[in-house]
């Protein structure tokens, strides 16, 4: 799967919890970055990602990563 | 020993002293030394509980670690197929969490029987009661080990980081032990992350003119929140909580608003004393507050109160709760159907209510307790199902959110939400806590707070004023803060004889007003008790 193609999907992700003011996502975005992104968002987050994608982030990625750009790098790696 | 007593001004100054002389590669040697001696001198008898705490852990540490090497050197000699490589990592993973489950349950047991028994069996009797089963319930004495919710759960972080591979095992058992007893926040915290808090533990740092001097300043502030602040609000605030249905409501509201700034001035003053101590030595530690008092929700008030405990049941509480095998199950057979997001909001709350039940729990054997985590785990619940409610009708009505006036208007709501559940925190019963409400919510007019007399709570008016002095002081150190302003950087820019003056001025406040029981004792920490 292309970079470009797991952005996009995030993309859509991301609105769908966060609504439609989600900044366009990049490498550097943070959860400073996205209103609402806050740790109890986070978890519910990850689920629809693993969902999308099939796949499951182990708890130190969960708890470790630090920008989108590291959730891609991790989405690449799986799926 | 206490921190605001003189025999732990006098431990530290050796401490430090000793800390610096000594050869770098030695100076852990020395903090483990003093922390132990520290440690002991809360009580001789509590020193075996941490000991077998530190040993049990750092076994399943070494274990833990063992085995994932092992598992890792054999797939890199045999190479195998995907399949075998994917079933050796799971069968290692398999091995890894039960020493893992063992070692938590045999430490959360500890903290159980010695906390818990007796508050446990107590509730079952009475349970057991309303249904005409008589059970007596256990009364056994168990002396509470100082710092043990603080250092298990500390221990527990470790050992799951371990398990996790966030950390590597530590192989020198003594400094493990230091990391666990590290004399700052073995009493009460912060829960430090292993990673964030060892690497300095060891290093050997040399001697900081400046670093001692921003400690030391950090420790008079801390010294001047709870002697001069948190002890003088403490005699109003046990004076009519004591003797709750002698005060009218009005007189309440004031004294639950005077207890959160007791509590906060109580605890953040020995985060200060703490910060400012580990500070002088070079090691920093985690910070537990983020001026919480003028948090804009309830959510961002948790963000920022006790944060190291709030991260902790976040990481090994409440996401494994929700990434658990059931609550995935459930996930993947709600997938694509309309019940989905329903389904998922129920998880969030049932994962919100255990949490707070829990964190309410780990503050004490009481049921107060437990009802003031559950409030906060309605108030959070409610926070998180209702927020998209709330960001339409705010956008529908056109209200600015930047505006001063709308956030100063969230930042009291919030207060004062957070003060009623200082009701339950702070009284001695449910049924206590029902009566001072219910005073509050009836009997609070605005008659009876214009002629309110403050003196009638136990205070004469030179002790209001360095009360309302010192709340000042306070409040306007907090907005610094809140704003990233650091105010020991600009005295630092101040002149010589101004900069001496002011922290003089510090010193002979403390001295002067600090609130001293008999014998110049200083009252307990509050968090000391948990």
């Amino acid at each position: 799967m292309e970079r470009e193609e797991i952005f996009s999907a995030l993309q859509e992700i991301f609105e769908g919890l966060f609504g439609e003011g989600v900044p366009t996502l990049t490498d550097e975005t943070t959860a400073q970055d996205v209103d609402g992104w806050d740790s109890l968002m986070h978890i519910t987050m990850i689920s629809e990602v693993e969902n999308r994608f099939d796949m499951r982030f182990s708890m130190k990625d969960v708890i470790g990563m630090k920008n989108v750009g590291e959730m891609v790098d991790l989405i690449e790696e799986n799926v | 020993m206490i921190f605001t007593s003189f025999a732990f001004l006098a431990f530290f100054a050796v401490t430090a002293a000793l800390y610096f002389l000594l050869p770098a590669r030695f100076r852990w040697m020395a903090l483990l030394a003093c922390s132990m001696y520290f440690y002991i001198c809360a009580g001789f008898r509590y020193v075996f509980y941490l000991l077998f705490t530190a040993a049990s852990i750092y076994l399943a540490g070494v274990l833990i670690a063992r085995q994932t090497e092992k598992t890792d050197r054999w797939l890199k000699e045999t190479k195998p197929d995907k399949d075998a490589r994917k079933l050796a990592k799971q069968k290692t993973q398999r091995k890894n969490r039960a020493v893992l489950a063992l070692c938590v349950c045999v430490n959360l047991g500890i903290l159980a029987v010695i906390k818990y028994l007796n508050f446990g069996s107590n509730l079952l009797s009475v349970f057991l009661g309303k249904f005409g089963v008589a059970l007596t319930p256990l009364h056994l004495s168990f002396a509470l080990p100082l710092g043990i919710s603080f250092y298990t759960f500390q221990s527990i972080g470790y050992l799951t980081d371990v398990y996790r591979g966030v950390c590597e095992a530590q192989r020198n058992p003594l400094k493990l032990l230091l990391f666990l007893s590290f004399f700052p926040c073995v009493l009460q915290g912060p829960i430090n992350r292993y990673n964030d808090l060892a690497p300095r533990l060891y290093a050997g740092n040399s001697f900081s003119y400046d670093r001692m001097t921003r400690g030391a300043q950090r420790m008079l502030w801390g010294f001047f929140e709870k002697l001069v602040i948190a002890d003088r609000l403490n005699t109003v605030v046990s004076a009519v909580f004591g003797n709750s249905a002698d005060y009218n409501g009005a007189q309440l509201w004031i004294v639950v608003i005077l207890y959160a700034f007791q509590i906060y001035a109580d605890f953040q003053g020995y985060m200060d004393i703490a910060c400012g101590a580990a500070e002088v030595l070079g090691i920093p530690i985690a910070e537990n507050f983020d001026s919480p008092y003028l948090s804009s929700s309830v959510p961002e008030f948790w963000r920022r109160w006790h944060i190291t405990l709030g991260s902790w049941f976040r990481d090994y509480v409440y996401y494994p709760i929700m990434r658990s095998g059931w609550f995935s199950s459930i996930r993947r057979r709600t997938k694509g159907r309309p019940t989905a997001k329903a389904a998922d909001r129920l998880m969030t709350v049932f994962a919100l209510f255990a949490v707070w039940g829990l964190t309410g729990l780990w503050h004490g054997a009481k049921t107060t307790y437990i009802a003031w985590g559950l409030y906060y785990g309605l108030l959070i619940s409610l926070s998180t199902l209702l927020s998209p409610l709330f960001d339409r009708i705010v956008s529908k009505t056109g209200l600015d959110r930047d505006r001063p006036s709308y956030r100063l208007a969230q930042i009291l709501k919030t207060f004062f939400t957070v003060c009623v559940g200082y009701v339950f925190f702070r009284a001695d019963s449910l049924h206590h806590a029902r009566d001072i409400l219910t005073q509050m919510f009836t009997d609070a007019g605005a008659s009876k707070l214009l002629t309110l007399d403050l003196t009638a709570l136990g205070l004469s008016a030179k002790d209001w004023n360095v009360a309302f002095l010192g709340l000042a002081i306070l409040i306007f150190v907090d907005i610094c803060r809140s704003k990233k302003l650091v105010i020991r950087d600009h005295l630092r820019a101040q002149g010589l004889w101004l900069r001496w003056l002011i922290w003089l001025a510090g010193l002979f406040a403390v001295l002067i007003y600090g609130v001293y029981g008999p014998g110049y004792d200083a009252a307990s920490f509050i968090y000391f008790g948990f």
